[in-house]
């Protein structure tokens, strides 16, 4: 990592208190948190006090002046292109927090700035750098499981997720609900382990609001995939890739491993690495991709090109969604949902 | 939703519960009334959000909060679960608020375990509470009625309690948790649970709270509830196994002698206690962890409890009920006539049971 690398942040919320910060605390001998940014002065204050180098500004014009290599964009997503595209016109290299932006047109302008700019300019699929999906690639990759038959996966539970404030739940802010917030990351990793799936149908329960249940459907190198996602109630988090000789099967909280069970005998087997890595390593090594890839050499990271059919994915299911069919509703309501 | 609210506004705070939610859903779906979910964090308002509704975020223990998200409102529902300091602390709070606030009526979510989980004979509201109980909830719910009506008694906000039973339906953790107990082999029945389960149908309580809004005789009164039918515990077990695919005659059938606490079992009960918890999760998580090894290591914990069934006293006096309260004085006074027969309650249960993930048959056993 390169010594020094100038660090700024815009967004003290949920996941630059629970992740980035301490991402960045056990950094602090390659890189230096220079300045953050929040609209909220007490949440700013909390992160900085960590960094006595780091200054608290009151805009993020004024972020942008203190000259960070690397700006992490962690504001709400309504703001992602608006301050992605100021920080690289600015002469940073972005990483930007998912979703990436609250649409298509928004996140080619953001890939489109990156490329004006000659900045790098990438979006934290964080889930990339756990062992566990990297081992499911790698399982992948060598084709001894044989063509893919099949994808299914359930995520969720109950909403826990610190949030500052209500605003999270305004779709002009967040831009989406489960689907864009969990959705986003299943459907990368699918297109990370096999190749971009395609669009087949959507539905959620959104009345009028942000969904909280979600049921996606997509094709993928020809197969059904079909996501079902939830802030609502609690089932056990799987994907399941089922393979000619095997299947696959990972558990979101299982950061290191992932269940194998091959088609031809014996029970299911555990393939487990680097069992003391955590989520939170995975953001410190998403910026260590970052400042890897700032100086020219490989990394593993989801560049803004990368994500851009995610995004017009995401997209394309909430302009096509239908209503969820809610068995327990009474037939009035049901007439008042429509 | 394309009707005009013509009813009153109504805030009902504890949201995001299984009660609360679908008194939110269903007050905002049908048209009739204006709806304000209110939470005591942020993150709970996410049920709430697929509805665009104005929804509030104020700790019931904080009485300006409570009575800045409350003003507006006509009707407040108080639907707040919790441990007994929530329980009991948050009547008074919530009464105060939404006094100042110029709400017409509180109606407060009780429980008929005021009665105990296996009521005597005879049951009714005329039947005095007894403070002789071993389960603390339903001491809780006794102590917060008494401070609910005091206040009533010197104050000028109206107040209604009601006393469900066991509230089943879609989100309650009596169907889902049920689902998840029997699918784990943890589920089991207290002597062939050939006890009364006092049931009553999530959709026919909102009904009745929806009654007690304007209800005149309501005021200062407490109200039991009920339905027209009474299963078995075998049977409510029997309907969600069956949904699940989970074959009844592998569900122990138990018997229960009361265990004598120890002292590890309090100290672990302590641990557990939401104030030590609370102050558990505002600590930096590398130190939360650390205590957490401290006390694995300290061999202060209890053992942790073996796999499979590990009977309660709550379940096994439930379980062992063998009468339901009488609810006639809510026939009469509220008009409460559950409107969902039983039939139809566990069809959208079951319905439910598929729509929330689970693998489903699609009979009930």
């Amino acid at each position: 990592m390169n010594a020094g690398m100038g660090i700024a942040i815009a967004g003290c919320g949920a996941v630059t208190r629970e992740y980035y910060l301490s991402a960045l605390l056990s950094r602090r001998d390659k890189a230096s948190l220079l300045g953050v940014y929040d609209r909220d002065a007490a949440s700013m204050t909390a992160v900085a006090r960590h960094f006595p180098e780091a200054r608290c500004v009151d805009s993020f014009e004024a972020l942008m002046a203190l000259g960070a290599n690397l700006v992490i964009v962690a504001s709400p997503p309504s703001v992602h292109a608006e301050q992605a595209i100021a920080a690289l016109g600015a002469g940073s290299h972005v990483l930007c927090e998912k979703p990436m932006a609250l649409g298509l047109d928004a996140a080619t302008a953001m890939a489109n700035a990156a490329r004006a700019a000659g900045r790098l300019l990438a979006v934290n699929m964080v889930r990339r750098h756990l062992p566990a999906t990297r081992i499911v690639e790698r399982l992948i990759a060598t084709g001894g499981l044989g063509p893919l038959q099949r994808i299914r996966a359930f995520e969720g539970g109950p909403f826990r997720w610190p949030i500052r404030d209500q605003s999270y739940f305004s779709p002009a802010v967040s831009g989406g609900g489960i689907l864009a917030d969990i959705g986003t990351h299943i459907v990368d990793l699918l297109s990370l382990w096999f190749e971009e799936p395609s669009f087949v149908r959507y539905e959620d329960d959104a009345m009028g609001g942000l969904e909280v249940n979600a049921l996606l459907h997509l094709q993928c190198r020809g197969v059904p995939a079909v996501l079902r996602l939830s802030r609502d109630w609690e089932r056990p988090n799987a994907v399941e890739l089922e393979l000619e000789r095997g299947m696959i099967c990972w558990r979101a909280e299982d950061i290191t491993g992932v269940e194998l069970r091959l088609t031809d005998g014996g029970g299911p087997m555990r393939v487990e690495e680097n069992a003391a890595f955590t989520f939170e390593e995975a953001f410190g090594a998403q910026i260590d991709a970052m400042v890897d890839a700032i100086a020219g050499g490989p990394a593993r990271l989801c560049t803004a090109q990368e994500a851009l059919p995610t995004v017009a994915l995401i997209e394309r299911a909430y302009r096509e969604r239908e209503l969820m069919t809610m068995p327990w509703l009474q037939p009035m309501e049901a007439a008042g949902v429509g | 939703m394309s009707a005009v609210p013509s009813g009153p506004v109504v805030g009902v705070i504890g949201a995001n519960g299984f009660i609360g939610n679908r008194i939110v859903e269903m007050l905002h779906l049908g048209g009739r009334h204006e709806v304000r979910p209110i939470v005591r964090q942020a993150s709970g308002l996410a049920l709430a959000s697929r509805f665009a509704l104005a929804g509030r975020v104020a700790d019931a223990f904080d009485e300006a909060a409570t009575e800045a998200a409350l003003r507006g409102c006509d009707i407040v529902v108080h639907a707040l679960a919790g441990d007994h300091r929530t329980i009991v602390g948050t009547v008074a709070t919530v009464y105060r608020a939404a006094e100042r606030a110029g709400c017409r009526r509180l109606v407060y979510l009780s429980s008929a375990m005021v009665h105990g989980q296996s009521p005597p004979p005879g049951c009714d509201d005329a039947t005095p509470l007894s403070h002789k109980q071993p389960i603390r909830y339903n001491l809780s719910k006794i102590k917060a009625e008494e401070r609910l009506f005091a206040l009533r008694g010197r104050g000028r906000l109206e107040a209604v309690a009601l006393r469900p039973g066991i509230v089943f339906g879609p989100r309650s953790q009596w169907i889902g948790g049920l689902a998840d107990s029997l699918l784990s082999g943890e589920a089991y029945l207290i002597d062939g649970g050939v006890g009364l389960c006092n049931a009553i149908y999530i959709d026919n309580l909102v009904e009745a709270i929806v009654r007690c809004f304007d209800a005149p005789a309501a005021d200062g009164e407490a109200f039991l509830l009920g339905e027209a039918e009474t299963p078995s515990w075998r049977e409510v077990y029997r309907r969600v196994a069956g949904a699940v695919g989970v074959d009844m005659a592998k569900v122990p059938s138990l018997g229960f002698t009361p265990p004598v606490p120890g002292l590890m079992d309090r100290v672990d009960e302590w641990r557990q206690s939401a104030p030590v918890r609370a102050a558990l999760d505002a600590l930096p998580k590398s130190l939360s962890r650390g205590l957490g090894a401290f006390w694995a290591a300290s061999g202060a914990l209890p053992p942790p409890r073996p796999k499979g069934p590990n009977p309660t006293l709550e379940m096994a006096l439930l379980q062992r009920a063998q009468h339901v309260p009488r609810w006639d004085r809510a026939r009469r006074l509220l008009g409460h006539a559950p409107s969902v027969p039983a039939d139809e309650a566990w069809r959208r249960t079951r319905a439910w049971l598929a729509f929330a993930g689970y693998t489903t048959r699609g009979d009930d056993g």
